[in-house]
């Protein structure tokens, strides 16, 4: 067993796949000379030469179709967009080209790549910088969404992710790169679409992924001293998604409240809310809750980007609100 | 020209209502004030009083029907509508037909689903609860909610099987010698649910009044020397016409002639804004074996004291027979509760919405005294206790308004003059 922070975690997973699979190579800015943005690709140009791990100009539209077409003729590209909201450039790559050729050529061609890219706020990184479209990704057919919460599973859905015929959008979060974990010696895959009950409970099911993990595990925390027993569930994969584990879970608290880091018109938190009502609406003893970021462009100020941003009051207050506890 | 006649609000908090008994038939003449139906509350069946005039054009529901308040159940017009309805006969028999068509579908639908559904529309419960009391028979008008907004949630059911389990069982033991179980589990049912139906109703009222009603309190003693002595010369001359004026009936009195000078007491605050009641009608209190009722003297702004003795106890008769108008149950605009037959010095009311304020007296009882000529003597002392709704009056009011209740019983030559 080694501790491994999701950062290590992921040059492991990055590592591992350089080394098994010679078609896999790494594209993105600032990965190589620099080490990356947030360094997970730290130490791997030296190790694997600059054909294997490509810096490339800030042109996301650019890099990722390259990508595409090179996972096309055969290749396995991991690309790194440095953030989720450069992402926006590429989303024609992404949506109409990556997401549409597997089906659009009737099976002939496939599109094997891996996207990593960051997503969330807290950095004090201002609106352009903080948001979280991942939800915008998981709605698309054709694509599958991960999001980890921890080292364990970062490792695990990226074997699960280089293993995928198909394009999978890898989401970190910018404020968990260093959350530590106990990583099992053995190998393991996280199975994409999985979602994982992280604490058992008998009164509230939390529903968080990536960066509301956190808040999810404090709420849970603050309930517990009132002798309220959460269920947290961490979705891990946006799409697809296994509903029954949430089903089941549901069906046995009978309240939910979902975490999302979204803002609160049309997120994926919503979306959520609406399976859970529509399968289990017999089951439920109160209103299905969704907590957002406020609908606002993040405040650059600290102060205002943490009252912006799901927490624990906000939470704590709208559980009362729809539960009276 | 036709007008529709809705389902009457007759209670503060009454939201549906079953017409029992339709006392007239369609084409028939309607004056205002006429009854024309019979109409269950939570309470109790009143008598539906019409408030148009003119033909019963079309009755809309049927007797059985649970209708919510300010659903239409009747049309008055001036009898063309019937004639029209003929030149419409041939809309009416398509109408008819998909009236069938969904008749049977309906009644492929079991009774419990389309109890829920009606229920659905006018209490908050959540849909566990509403599956639980689903399967357990439970109607969801006896529950009381807990959750958030009075919602009815999941432990309000379980909590509520609970005791219904306890108390079949409990009577069913007490019961064992007879053979006919069934029969008697029958009885308990219904007896349970009746009990629950007051009681829930007295919750619902009680609750929401204290929750949103600013209540404050006022109390003072009364010396009843005079009132007691004036009561006793009056009953002596009354006694032949059988007629016996009591301290109650003194103190309704006293409150009315009050009102009258103090209008903003028998004022109601609906919306957030006080609107005054032209009529006093004064509520009073009446003990039933199982809760409680607040029926109300119609229009007593100028009835003496013998009127009003001959109207409460006329009202306390019918209100025991179940014999109660609508106008009686729900048009109280002042309430007096009495606990004087009980051992009672003082208590505080909860008032009764929209009403705007309450009276509660205690017993009489001889009590040393210091008189205005600093002796200490025996006198018959009353305490009354106003409570008051906030939002439309304040304690300095609140405190003439109570002096002038003590003056007039203090000094009862006012009561008769």
């Amino acid at each position: 067993m080694a501790e491994l922070t999701i950062r290590e975690s992921l040059n492991k997973a990055l590592r591992e796949a350089l080394d098994n699979n010679e078609n896999v190579f790494i594209m993105g800015e600032d990965i190589g000379m620099y080490g990356g943005p947030y360094a997970v690709t730290k130490g791997l140009l030296e190790e694997y030469g600059s054909e294997k791990i490509m810096d490339t100009p800030i042109s996301e539209s650019g890099f990722v179709g390259a990508a595409i077409g090179a996972s096309m003729a055969g290749m396995k590209p991991i690309v790194e967009i440095m953030t989720i909201n450069f992402s926006l450039l590429a989303m024609d790559q992404i949506v109409n080209h990556a997401a549409k050729i597997h089906y659009m050529s009737d099976g002939q061609l496939s599109v094997p790549i891996i996207i990593r890219t960051v997503t969330g706020a807290g950095g004090r990184m201002g609106a352009t910088h903080s948001q979280s479209f991942e939800g915008w990704y998981a709605s698309v057919p054709g694509l599958k969404v991960v999001s980890p919460s921890n080292a364990i599973d970062a490792l695990g859905l990226f074997r699960s992710a280089i293993n995928e015929n198909n394009p999978v959008i890898f989401v970190e979060h910018s404020m968990l790169y260093g959350v530590k974990n106990e990583i099992p010696d053995q190998y393991y895959e996280t199975p994409i679409g999985l979602p994982k009950v992280l604490e058992k409970g008998n009164d509230l099911t939390l529903i968080a992924w990536s960066g509301m993990i956190p808040l999810a595990k404090l709420v849970s925390t603050e309930l517990n001293k009132r002798n309220i027993n959460t269920e947290i569930i961490d979705l891990r994969s946006l799409n697809p998604i296994d509903f029954e584990l949430i089903f089941e879970s549901v069906k046995k608290t009978n309240k939910v409240v979902i975490l999302d880091e979204y803002w609160e018109t049309g997120s994926f938190g919503s979306y959520i809310s609406s399976v859970i009502q529509e399968k289990c609406f017999d089951y439920l003893d109160g209103p299905v809750g969704v907590i957002n970021s406020l609908n606002v462009p993040m405040p650059y100020s600290a102060e205002l980007e943490d009252k912006v941003i799901p927490n624990i009051d906000r939470a704590l207050s709208k559980i009362k609100e729809l539960f009276g506890f | 020209m036709s007008e529709e006649l809705n389902m009457p609000q007759m209670g503060y908090d009454m939201k549906e209502g079953v017409v029992i008994k339709w006392l007239k038939e369609e084409g028939s003449e309607v004056k205002i004030g006429e009854p024309v139906a019979e109409i269950e509350t939570d309470k109790a069946v009143v008598e539906f009083e019409s408030y148009a005039e003119g033909i019963l054009e079309k009755i809309l529901v049927e007797e059985g029907s649970k209708v919510n308040v300010g659903e239409p159940i009747a049309i008055v017009g001036d009898g063309t509508n019937i004639m029209e309805e003929e030149e419409e006969v041939e809309e009416e028999v398509q109408e008819e037909v998909q009236e069938e068509v969904q008749e049977e579908v309906q009644e492929e639908v079991q009774e419990e689903v389309q109890e829920e559904v009606s229920i659905d529309q006018k209490i908050k419960a959540s849909p566990l609860a509403k599956t639980l009391a689903n399967d357990n028979n439970i109607d969801l008008n006896n529950v009381i909610g807990t959750g958030p907004g009075g919602r009815i949630v999941k432990s309000d059911i379980l909590q509520l099987i609970d005791n219904v389990e306890t108390t079949e069982k409990v009577k069913i033991n007490f019961k064992s010698e007879t053979n006919d179980v069934e029969s008697q589990i029958q009885d308990i049912d219904s007896t349970v649910k009746e009990e629950n139906k007051m009681r829930a109703q007295i919750a619902r009222v009680t609750q929401r009044s204290k929750q949103e009603v600013p209540h404050y309190y006022l109390s003072t003693d009364i010396n009843m020397d005079k009132a007691l002595e004036i009561r006793s010369q009056i009953n002596s001359k009354l006694a032949y016409q059988n007629i016996k004026i009591s301290i109650n009936d003194m103190i309704m009195k006293s409150v009315i002639d009050t009102l009258k000078k103090f209008p903003i007491f028998n004022s109601r605050y609906e919306n957030g804004t006080v609107n005054m009641n032209e009529e006093i009608n004064v509520s009073i209190a009446i003990a039933m074996e199982d809760g409680l009722i607040m029926p109300s003297i119609i229009n007593c702004n100028d009835m003496d004291i013998k009127q009003l003795s001959i109207s409460s106890k006329d009202l306390v008769d019918r209100t025991k027979n179940g014999k109660l108008t609508g106008a009686e149950y729900t048009k109280g605009t002042f309430s007096i509760s009495n606990l004087g037959m009980f051992d009672v010095n003082s208590f505080l009311a909860i008032i009764l919405p929209p009403q705007t304020a309450m009276l509660a007296v205690g017993s009489v009882k001889k009590i040393p005294i210091v008189s205005p000529e600093e002796n200490i003597m025996i006198s018959n002392i009353m305490n009354a206790s106003l409570s008051a709704d906030h939002r439309v009056t304040d304690g300095a009011g609140g405190a003439k308004f109570l002096a002038e209740i003590k003056n007039n019983l203090e000094n009862p030559v006012n009561l008769i003059i």
